[in-house]
């Protein structure tokens, strides 16, 4: 059969002319389309068992140690301008920080030094300051964890590690 | 005779339109799972992406199941 035979029987113009998918051959379409679907969720399910990755950015300057009170907190921004996180220093020898977007609507969290967690107020979410997992409210997953080293006495942010959901 | 061929063909039918309905079913089930997959385990929920996945599985094996059937449908008497 020639290509134009072809498209002749398979786009017929008058209406008798055209032939229909059997019941078969549709069950046989929706078996192998729902056999792809379920390729696809394994295959989704195998990506998100992945740990999560750290990411390493150049280096930046967060803060001088001192510059953090005992008990507060300081914004910075890392690694771009407009990704806005939290220093935070519960104790003297202690430092964590976090971006400042809440995982759930991005909401800015802040830092609640009376009971030691990071405290979304949009919708109640609160955050575990040492982990950073997710103690309460709507957040999906835990605060992604900036990483830092001490260099002397000033506070150096190098990478961004995902939470991993307790 | 031809009328029992006549009622046979009648009641294949029937019974192949059941599980093409049957069939479709399973396919939005699917297609939910699927969208369900996709959100826990960007939410990093992990044992719950596995449990629709392996769901998802099961599903098709049944869409096999039931293809198999409709041949054998089709071979019989």
């Amino acid at each position: 059969m020639s290509t134009q035979q072809e498209v002749q029987s398979d786009f017929p113009i008058d209406w008798e002319e055209d032939h229909y998918v059997s019941r078969r051959d549709f069950f046989k379409f929706l078996t192998l389309a729902g056999g792809g679907l379920a390729a696809g969720t394994v295959t989704m399910a195998a990506l998100g068992s992945r740990p999560r990755s750290h990411i390493e950015f150049e280096p930046k300057m967060i803060a001088r140690k001192d510059a953090v009170g005992i008990g507060r907190s300081i914004t910075f921004s890392y690694p771009r301008e407009h990704d806005i996180c939290l220093l935070v220093r519960p104790t003297e020898n202690e430092f964590f920080a976090y971006k400042q977007r809440c995982t759930h609507l991005s909401c800015p969290v802040e830092w609640q030094p009376e009971r030691g967690r990071l405290y979304c107020p949009c919708h109640n979410g609160a955050f575990d300051i040492r982990s950073g997992a997710v103690l309460q409210g709507p957040p999906p997953r835990p605060l992604p964890a900036i990483v830092f080293e001490m260099r002397g006495e000033e506070v150096w942010a190098t990478g961004i590690r995902e939470g991993e959901q307790a | 005779m031809k009328r029992t061929n006549d009622l046979r063909r009648q009641q294949k039918s029937i019974v192949l339109a059941g599980l093409t309905l049957f069939g479709l079913v399973l396919f939005v089930l699917q297609l939910w799972l699927f969208v369900t997959t996709l959100e826990e385990s960007l939410a990093g929920h992990v044992k719950l992406s596995w449990a629709t996945a392996f769901a998802g599985v099961v599903l098709v094996a049944v869409d096999c199941w039931m293809l198999n059937g409709i041949y054998k449908l089709d071979r019989g008497p």
